[in-house]
């Protein structure tokens, strides 16, 4: 039981051709930059864009076969989509909109507004039952949008950008909603890395309507596939060169763990949250701590990257408490420590 | 200092005057034709006019078509305006074109007000007559514009026409000089406001939200009829006043294709400018019935019907 197959369109002069394996009840997550064709493969599994090529099975038979002329359109495929801007039918007031999924499917009026509010109970959404879409804030617009897409009893459940359109007071309810145990089978197109490892149990790297990379979010963090995967997952790809458990990036010496890598050319990749930033120079054991300068702070959703200079370009990963304890800012001077054992190589 | 602070507190910049004075001018340009109509009735004959069955009956027949040309322009046009926003079909552009031609024709109704304001004895047409010598109204241009639209649907269902003869041979039928014919010439001048105010709303609509409708599991025709039809029902309602308004002071297509016989064709317009020839009081009269009735509608029901309207289903 699952939604498999392979995708094949041409949109504008851009070829997308993406194979497609979710297992019921998984939540996939497809990044990669903005026209890499994400969008592009929700709207083929959603019915609202057919395939040129390649076929499609959905949970109940075939859905999209253009050499057999099979095509299952959206309203007969059970699965429900959910747009970055929340595209909610704006005469329409909260209710309405959340019980149009099973009044479409022919449910009674009654039991159409008693599902919408189960629903909108689910999420929290309760009060909001007889407000006007268009009095809705961003957040809670997209908190109804959801319960709409669930009260349709959706197979799969489709989201693109689910969190891209909310500010990052209202991002992390929105994504503890998309996490819990009880929803459908999920496919989460989304550009930001954290989303995809912190919402995903497989992870689908796109680029340039390829398939770059499959897999888990543990197996893509560990063994990225190339430096393009490294980058796009946020983990600090690095080009050096490697001679025994001595690497060398842009004339500085690292020591790396154990590793199967031949001498030669390599992409290192050091995950942001394993390198520790600290005030003066730290005792104890790591072997690789260098001083550098922070160039800047950014903060995503709920967690603070700390962009650093000269000698080695990192990000690193720290928590809001951790960066107020370290007390610098952008321009001060740190030192910088990561374990040999957490830099991983490749060949390149 | 003061000055300063309190050019600084001024939230909207100040409109520049050139745009001002023109909008004056513009504004004035419509007004004045019709305070000139008002200006010109004869208050005190106003009730034996209404007594009389000529205007009654014209008026009558004129509410009559008016509303059944509306209807058929909804009918004929929503699905045109469909097929023109929403399809790829090849030369849809031309279509446009030929579909929407007739808007070119200026309602009669107008032509009076001008000739009140512009006529050889008009409030401004007298002085640029006594002045200037200058005579706007019964031009040529302004007579031909005017009947293009009736004399091709003489061509076309008339008697000997490319339809009309077949009709006749075969049915019987004979449209021109018929109420159905003032119907036909008023569809025929007044849908295209209905087709292109809703065939832009179309454009303009959020194509996501009916997508969203599709997953919902809502077919073609649900999507059409609980999402799209909605979101551009204020297009469609200022769009069927637009088209109404047009019908009713439609004149040039309906003295030329269904004629001038009192009670069956005889509609306002005509009636008025027949009244212009014998009775300048009653066209007067007649013209300021039809300018209330549409300015009325226009106004009343046009704010009332395009705001937001919230609630269920």
């Amino acid at each position: 039981m699952s939604v498999h197959g392979r995708i094949i369109v041409h949109v504008g002069e851009c070829r997308i051709d993406v194979p497609i394996d979710i297992a019921t009840g998984a939540t996939v997550a497809i990044i990669g930059p903005n026209g890499a064709g994400k969008t592009t493969v929700l709207r083929c599994l959603a019915g609202l864009q057919p395939l040129d090529d390649g076929r499609l099975v959905g949970v109940d038979g075939v859905w999209d076969d253009p050499d057999a002329g099979v095509f299952i359109p959206p309203q007969h495929r059970r699965v429900a989509m959910m747009f970055q801007q929340h595209a909610l039918i704006s005469h329409l007031n909260v209710r309405d909109n959340v019980a149009f999924g099973p009044r479409s499917r022919g449910v009674g009026t009654t039991a159409a507004d008693q599902r919408a509010a189960d629903v909108l109970a689910r999420v929290g959404a309760t009060h909001l039952i007889s407000r006007r879409v268009t009095d809705l804030s961003g957040g809670e617009a997209q908190r109804v949008a959801l319960a709409r897409a669930l009260a349709a009893d959706p197979e799969v459940l489709l989201l693109d950008e689910p969190l891209a359109a909310l500010d990052a007071a209202t991002r992390p309810a929105m994504r503890r909603l998309l996490a819990a145990d009880d929803l459908p089978t999920r496919m989460i197109v989304t550009h930001d890395p954290i989303d995809a490892l912190t919402l995903a149990d497989q992870i689908m790297v796109i680029d340039d309507g390829v398939l770059v990379q499959v897999g888990s979010p543990r197996e893509l963090v560990d063994t990225p596939r190339s430096a393009y995967v490294a980058e796009i997952l946020g983990l600090n790809p690095l080009s050096g060169v490697l001679t025994g458990d001595q690497l060398l990036i842009g004339g500085y010496p690292l020591t790396v763990g154990a590793h199967t890598v031949a001498d030669g050319d390599v992409v290192a990749v050091v995950r942001p949250r394993s390198v520790s930033l600290h005030r003066s120079r730290p005792e104890g054991s790591p072997r690789n701590v260098w001083s550098t300068r922070v160039e800047a702070i950014e903060r995503s959703a709920d967690r603070v990257r700390v962009r650093l200079g000269a000698p080695l370009p990192l990000v690193v990963e720290v928590t809001e408490g951790g960066l107020a304890a370290l007390d610098v800012g952008t321009g001060d001077d740190v030192w910088a420590s990561v374990k040999a054992s957490e830099i991983a190589v490749f060949p390149n | 200092m003061t000055s300063l602070r309190t050019r600084r507190r001024r939230t909207a910049p100040r409109t520049p005057i050139p745009i001002v004075v023109l909008a004056v001018i513009a504004v004035v340009f419509f007004a004045l034709p019709l305070l000139a109509l008002l200006q010109r009735v004869p208050w005190s004959d106003v009730g034996d006019l209404f007594t009389a069955s000529a205007p009654r009956e014209a008026l009558l027949l004129s509410l009559l078509t008016s509303v059944i040309a509306t209807t058929c322009a909804l009918v004929l046009g929503l699905p045109l305006a469909w097929v023109l926003a929403r399809t790829q079909l090849p030369g849809r552009h031309v279509i446009r074109a030929v579909c929407t031609l007739t808007m070119v024709l200026p309602p009669v109704v107008a032509g009076v007000a001008l000739l009140a304001a512009l006529g050889r004895r008009g409030l401004i047409g007298a002085s640029l007559n006594d002045w200037f010598g200058i005579r706007l109204p019964f031009t040529t241009p302004a007579v031909v514009i005017a009947q293009v639209a009736g004399v091709a649907l003489l061509a076309a269902l008339g008697r000997r026409g490319l339809i009309g003869a077949s009709l006749n041979d075969w049915f019987g039928i004979r449209l021109p000089f018929t109420t159905p014919a003032v119907v036909i010439a008023q569809v025929f001048v007044a849908m295209p406001f209905l087709v292109l105010t809703v065939e832009s709303a179309l454009h303009s609509t959020d194509r996501t939200v009916e997508d969203a409708a599709r997953t919902l599991g809502a077919s073609p025709w649900t999507v059409i009829r609980r999402v799209t039809l909605p979101a551009v029902r204020p297009a469609i309602l200022s769009g069927l006043v637009l088209t109404w308004a047009r019908a009713l002071g439609e004149f040039g297509a309906t003295v030329t294709f269904a004629g001038n016989f009192p009670g069956t064709t005889r509609t306002l317009p005509v009636a008025t400018y027949l009244a212009l020839e014998s009775d300048v009081d009653q066209a007067v009269l007649m013209s300021v019935l039809l300018m209330v009735v549409s300015f009325v509608v226009l106004v009343s029901m046009r704010d009332r019907w395009t705001g937001a309207i919230g609630g269920r289903r």
